[in-house]
C-alpha cells in the first residue's frame, strides 16, 4: 500500500524551522481516545515557534459506568489547566473553540480514536492465498477482527457457512475474488448464500457489505444485496492475479470503522462537530507520521505501538508504508490471547526464575479483566514487559517478504525505531523494553531509537496535513525522548568469533575502541546531548547495513541508554536447552539494564 | 482537580434497573407495571442460526422458475426428516425425489432454494430477579426495577443464577471446602472467601448448589468454570486472594435472602457481572460512580501484592509521582486501617460506591 493519510511528507519537506506560524490557527488541542486511556495534548506558539505545551490523561470513559467519553476528556483537559493555568473549557465543561481575546480556549481541535470496538468481519472470496490474503491484509490496517473466512478451499457445507454467518455477530462482510474481466461466477454462488443469510437476520443484526472483487460483478452484487443492507464498493483488491490494489479498500474500511464504530461511542457526537480535521483511527495517524519520519531520515523507519486494546506496527520508507494492526493482541483485554497463541515458555526466559506458571496465568487474566491497571511492583513490571516483548514478534509475522523483509525473513536495514505505548516508554529502565522489541522485530542496520514518551505522534500524524509547520517545529524541539543508537552486526559465525571493530570518537571525551565478538551484546554509555563519530568495520560476511564486510561511518548522538552493539546475528539463535536460553536472556537483560 | 478511577458498586440498599434482552427478535410476555419473579419467562425467541437451505432446483436439474411444479410442500408446511418434499417424474416411472433433511418448517422458497427453519426449543428469557417491569422493548425484552443490595463482580463463568445466600465460610479469607458443605446447601448460592482447587467444585457438581460467589480463584480453574452446572462469580479478580471485606460483609448480612447472579455476558452492552439482593428499606443510597476521586472516598487498591486492599483517600496527587514499581503517574495517598499510607497511581484505584 502506498499512503495512509493524505501525503503529509511532501508538504512537510518544504517546511523549515524558521517559517513563521500561521496567525489564524495558533493553539491546537488533540484528543487521543484510546481504549483504556484518554490523552489530550496542547500545542501553541511559544516565542514565535509552535511547541508542545502540555499533556493530560485520564481513564477513557466510553464504557461503564460513564458511557460518555466527555468525562475522561474533561478530566484530561483539567490536568492541563492544573499544570499550565490555561483555561480551555467553559464553566459548563465545554471546549472553548475558537479561542477568545482573553486567551481562553483553543483555535483548532482534532481527534484520533482507537477506543471503539474492533470491526468484526467475515471475509468471502475465492482463493485463500490470493484475494482473501489481500482482504486480510487490508482488514489488518484497521482495528478489525477476522471472525471467519469462506473460500473455495473451505470444505464446510453451504449450511455450515450459513450458520456461521447467522451466529458470528459480524459488523461487516468483505467480498473479494476474481480478476477484472474474468468470468469465474463461483463468487456469485457465495454472494447468493450471503444474500439468504442476510435476509434471515433481524435488522439490528445485519452486517454491512464491502465488495472489492471482479469489477464486472459490482452491479449484480449491488442488486442482490443492496435491498437488505448497505453495500460499499471498492476497487478490486486483485485486478489481475499478479497485481494487488489495496488503497481503495483500505479507505472504505477506515470509513466503515469511523461510521459504524467510532460514531457508536457514547458522547462522541459533540466532538465531531468541533473537529476542524478528519477523525482518524490512531493507527493511521501513527502510520502517517512514521511515513514523514521515513522521508526525513531518507530511509526505512519502524514504528511500534503496544497499546491496551491493540498493537500497531508501521514499516515505512519514503515511498511506501505498511501498517499492521492486531486487535487480538494488546496489554489489556486481549492479553488473555497470549495464553492461547503464544504460551508461557518464552515469558519465563525474561523472568527471575522464581515465577510460577500459575502466577503468570493469574497475572494475564487480571490484566485482561482490569485493563487500565499498571504493575504494582517490580515483579509484575518484568512480567508485563516480558509479555509485551512477545507481541512484536507476533505482529511482525504479518510482514511479507519483498519491500521490507529480505528473502530469509529478516527486517531490512532501518534508520529509526519509534516506540509508543506506556509499557515501553514509561518503563523505569528503557533497556529492558528496548531489548524486548529488538528481540521481537530483529531489525538490522545502524539506527536511532526514540520513545514517544508524551504520546504526541498520532497527534502529529493528524496535524501533518493541516499544519505541517507545526509538526516540523514541534518535532524539532526535541519532544521525542532519545534513547540512543543500536548497531546490528547481521550474519552468522561461531560463538565468540570477532565480527565487528568499532571506534567511537566522542566530542570532549576519550575515544572508545572495541572488538565485538559474535553472540555478544554490549552497551557503550553516551549521554544525551553528546555527539560522537562512529566508525564500524564488520568482518567479512557480516553486515551493518551497507553490505557484507563494508565499513561505515556515522555521526550519532547520545540518549538515555547510549550505544547498543548487537552482535548476536540475524536471526538471533541461541543453541541449547531452556536453561541455557534463559541464562543468555538474563545476561543480556543485565547488560541493557546496567 | 479531577482524577477518574474505575469504580465498583457495592451498596447495601439502592434502586436498581436492569435491561433483560433476547439475542434476536421474539415475543415479550410482560407489560409495564407488572411484578415479576426470577423464574418468570418474560420473553421468548427462536435461537439464532436455526436455518437450513436446500438448492432444490439444482438437485432436480430444473430452472428456479420451474421448481414450484415439483414441490410437495408449501411455505409454512411442517417438515419431518425423511419425508419427500419434492418429486420430479422421470423416464420409465423413475422419479427424482428430495427427502427432507431436517425436522422443521418450510420458511421460504427463493430462486429455487428451499429455506427451512429447524425445529428448535424456543429460547426463554427469564426475569432472573424479583422486581417490576418499568418499560418494554418491543420484540427484545424489558427493563426491570427493584430495590435492594448490589455488588458488582469482576468476573463470572457466563451463566445467570439465583438462590438463597448461604455463607459457607467463617471469614473473607477462608477458601471453599466442599467437605464442609452440607445437604442444606441445595438451592442456595454459596459465599466463600476464595476457591483454591477445582476438586471442590467437582464435588459440588451434583449437590444442587445454585451458584458460588468467591473473592477469586486461579486462572486454570476459570478456564474450566463454564462446565459446572452452577454460575461462579468472582468479586475481586483471578488468583488466590480473599474477598474484599466490605463485599463479604454485605453478602453475609443478606444471609438467607434471595440473590440474583446476572452475568456480564448477556443483556445490554457494558453490563458488569452483578449480584442483586432485593429487599425493603427506607432510604436508597445514590451512588457516586461518575464523579472524580475525592478525599475521604473508600477505594479498593487493585492488584496490591496479589490481593485487593481497601482504604480511604487521604490526599490526591495530580502531579505524577513514582509508584512502587517505578512508574510515574498521578494518583492518591491511601490510608489503610493499619494506619499505613501508600501512594497508588489512579489506574489501580477502584472507587467503592
Amino acid at each position: 500500500m502506498t499512503k495512509l493519510v493524505e501525503s503529509p511528507s511532501e508538504a512537510l519537506n518544504d517546511m523549515t524551522e524558521d517559517t513563521e506560524p500561521s496567525p489564524g490557527c495558533r493553539s491546537h488541542l488533540v484528543l487521543d481516545l484510546g481504549i483504556s486511556n484518554t490523552v489530550v495534548t496542547l500545542y501553541d506558539v511559544v516565542e514565535g515557534k509552535y511547541r508542545f505545551v502540555s499533556r493530560g490523561s485520564s481513564l477513557t470513559t466510553a464504557r461503564a459506568p460513564w458511557f460518555d467519553v466527555n468525562h475522561g476528556f474533561r478530566a484530561a483537559v483539567n490536568q492541563i489547566t492544573e499544570f499550565t493555568g490555561r483555561i480551555v473549557l467553559n464553566s459548563n465543561g465545554y471546549l472553548i473553540c475558537p479561542s477568545r481575546i482573553d486567551g481562553t480556549g483553543i483555535d483548532c481541535f482534532g481527534m484520533v480514536v482507537s477506543a471503539a470496538d474492533p470491526l468484526r468481519a467475515i471475509l468471502i472470496g475465492l482463493l485463500e492465498d490470493v484475494s482473501l490474503a489481500s482482504a486480510r491484509k487490508a482488514l489488518g490496517t484497521i482495528y478489525g477482527l477476522d471472525v471467519d473466512r469462506f473460500s473455495l478451499s473451505d470444505d464446510r457445507s453451504e449450511n455450515s457457512k450459513l450458520e456461521s454467518l447467522l451466529k458470528r455477530n459480524a459488523d461487516l462482510v468483505v467480498i473479494v475474488g476474481g480478476s477484472d474481466g474474468g468470468s469465474d461466477e463461483r463468487l456469485l454462488d457465495q454472494v447468493d448464500t450471503l444474500s439468504i443469510g442476510l435476509n434471515l437476520l433481524d435488522d439490528f443484526q445485519r452486517p454491512r457489505v464491502i465488495y472489492a472483487g471482479n469489477i464486472d460483478f459490482q452491479e449484480q452484487v449491488s442488486e442482490e444485496l443492496g435491498e437488505v443492507t448497505d453495500v460499499y464498493m471498492a476497487e478490486n483488491v486483485r485486478p489481475t492475479v499478479d497485481d494487488e490494489e489495496l488503497d481503495s479498500i483500505i479507505g472504505v474500511l477506515a470509513s466503515a470503522y469511523a461510521t459504524h464504530k467510532i460514531n457508536e461511542l457514547s458522547g462522541i457526537e459533540g466532538f465531531r462537530d468541533l473537529c476542524s480535521l478528519p477523525v482518524l483511527p490512531t493507527a493511521h495517524a501513527f502510520g502517517g507520521i512514521t511515513e514523514y519520519l521515513a522521508a526525513l531520515h531518507e530511509g526505512k523507519v519502524v514504528g511500534l505501538d503496544i497499546g491496551s486494546g491493540s498493537v500497531s506496527l508501521v514499516v515505512s520508507d519514503p515511498d511506501n508504508v505498511d501498517l499492521i494492526v492486531r486487535s487480538d493482541l494488546g496489554l489489556g483485554t486481549p492479553m488473555v490471547n497470549v495464553l492461547k497463541n503464544i504460551g508461557l515458555t518464552d515469558i519465563f526466559r525474561w523472568t527471575d526464575g522464581h515465577t510460577r506458571a500459575t502466577e503468570v496465568r493469574d497475572f494475564i487474566y487480571n490484566k485482561s479483566l482490569m485493563a487500565q491497571t499498571i504493575p504494582q511492583n517490580t515483579k509484575e513490571l518484568i512480567l508485563e514487559q516480558a509479555i509485551a516483548g512477545l507481541l512484536p514478534k507476533e505482529i511482525a509475522s504479518g510482514l511479507t517478504a519483498g519491500r521490507h523483509l529480505s528473502e530469509n525473513g529478516i527486517l531490512k536495514s532501518i534508520k529509526l525505531l519509534v516506540l509508543r505505548g506506556g509499557v515501553l516508554t514509561k518503563s523505569p529502565s528503557p533497556g529492558y523494553p528496548l531489548l524486548a522489541v529488538i528481540d521481537g522485530l530483529q531489525p538490522t542496520g545502524v539506527f536511532k531509537v526514540v520513545f514517544d514518551s508524551h504520546d504526541i505522534l498520532p497527534a502529529m500524524g493528524l496535524l501533518a496535513t493541516h499544519n505541517p509547520q507545526l509538526v516540523v517545529q514541534v518535532l524539532d524541539s526535541g519532544v521525542l525522548t532519545d534513547i540512543g543508537w543500536v548497531v546490528v552486526a547481521a550474519g552468522q559465525a561461531d560463538f565468540g568469533k570477532p565480527v565487528l571493530r568499532l571506534s567511537l570518537d566522542i566530542e570532549g571525551a576519550a575515544s572508545v575502541h572495541r572488538e565485538v565478538k559474535h553472540g555478544n551484546l554490549e552497551l557503550i554509555p553516551l549521554a544525551a546531548g553528546k555527539v560522537a563519530d562512529l566508525t564500524l568495520q564488520p568482518a567479512s560476511g557480516f553486515d551493518v547495513g551497507e553490505g557484507p564486510g563494508k565499513r561505515t561511518m556515522r555521526k550519532i548522538s547520545g540518549g538515555v541508554l547510549g550505544l547498543l552493539i548487537d552482535a548476536r546475528g540475524r536471526p538471533i539463535s541461541v543453541k541449547g536447552d531452556e536453561v541455557t536460553k534463559r541464562s543468555h536472556q538474563q545476561q543480556w537483560l543485565k547488560i541493557v539494564s546496567s | 482537580m479531577s482524577l477518574l478511577t474505575s469504580s465498583t458498586r457495592i451498596s447495601s440498599y439502592t434502586s436498581i434497573q436492569r435491561t433483560r434482552l433476547l439475542p434476536s427478535i421474539g415475543e415479550v410476555f410482560v407489560r409495564v407495571g407488572q411484578d415479576v419473579n426470577p423464574v418468570q419467562v418474560i420473553a421468548q425467541a427462536l435461537p439464532v442460526g436455526g436455518y437450513y437451505i436446500l438448492r432444490a432446483s439444482d438437485i432436480l436439474g430444473v430452472s428456479s422458475g420451474e421448481i414450484q411444479k415439483f414441490l410437495l410442500v408449501e411455505p409454512g408446511a411442517t417438515l419431518r426428516k425423511g419425508m419427500p418434499i419434492a418429486r420430479k417424474p422421470g423416464r420409465f416411472g423413475r422419479a427424482s425425489i428430495i427427502n427432507c433433511p431436517i425436522n422443521g418448517v418450510l420458511a421460504e422458497i427463493r430462486n429455487g432454494t428451499l429455506i427451512m427453519q429447524k425445529a428448535q426449543e424456543p429460547l426463554d428469557l427469564r426475569a432472573m430477579m424479583q422486581g417490576r417491569v418499568v418499560s418494554v422493548i418491543a420484540g427484545r425484552g424489558a427493563v426491570l426495577e427493584t430495590r435492594g443490595a448490589i455488588v458488582q463482580a469482576k468476573w463470572d463463568s457466563g451463566k445467570d443464577g439465583f438462590g438463597k445466600l448461604n455463607t459457607a465460610v467463617k471469614s473473607a479469607k477462608e477458601p471453599l471446602n466442599a467437605d464442609k458443605i452440607s445437604g442444606d446447601a441445595r438451592g442456595t448460592v454459596l459465599i466463600v472467601g476464595w476457591i483454591s482447587s477445582p476438586d471442590d467444585l467437582y464435588r459440588l457438581d451434583n449437590s444442587g448448589v445454585r451458584g458460588i460467589i468467591a473473592g477469586s480463584m486461579p486462572a486454570k480453574i476459570c478456564l474450566a468454570a463454564s462446565s459446572f452446572p452452577f454460575p461462579i462469580f468472582l468479586t475481586d479478580g483471578v488468583g488466590e486472594q480473599a474477598m474484599t471485606e466490605p463485599i463479604f460483609q454485605i453478602l453475609h448480612r443478606a444471609e438467607g435472602k434471595n440473590a440474583s447472579l446476572l452475568t456480564s455476558r448477556s443483556g445490554a452492552r457494558g453490563n458488569r457481572s452483578e449480584i442483586i439482593i432485593p429487599s425493603t428499606g427506607s432510604r436508597a443510597e445514590s451512588p457516586n460512580t461518575l464523579n472524580p476521586l475525592e478525599i475521604g472516598d473508600l477505594v479498593r487498591v487493585l492488584r496490591w501484592n496479589g490481593g485487593n486492599l481497601v482504604g480511604r483517600v487521604s490526599k490526591i496527587d495530580m502531579r505524577p509521582k513514582f509508584s512502587p514499581a517505578g512508574l510515574h503517574l498521578p494518583g492518591a495517598e491511601i490510608e489503610f486501617s493499619s494506619g499505613e499510607t501508600v501512594f497508588i497511581p489512579y489506574t489501580n484505584l477502584d472507587l467503592i460506591s
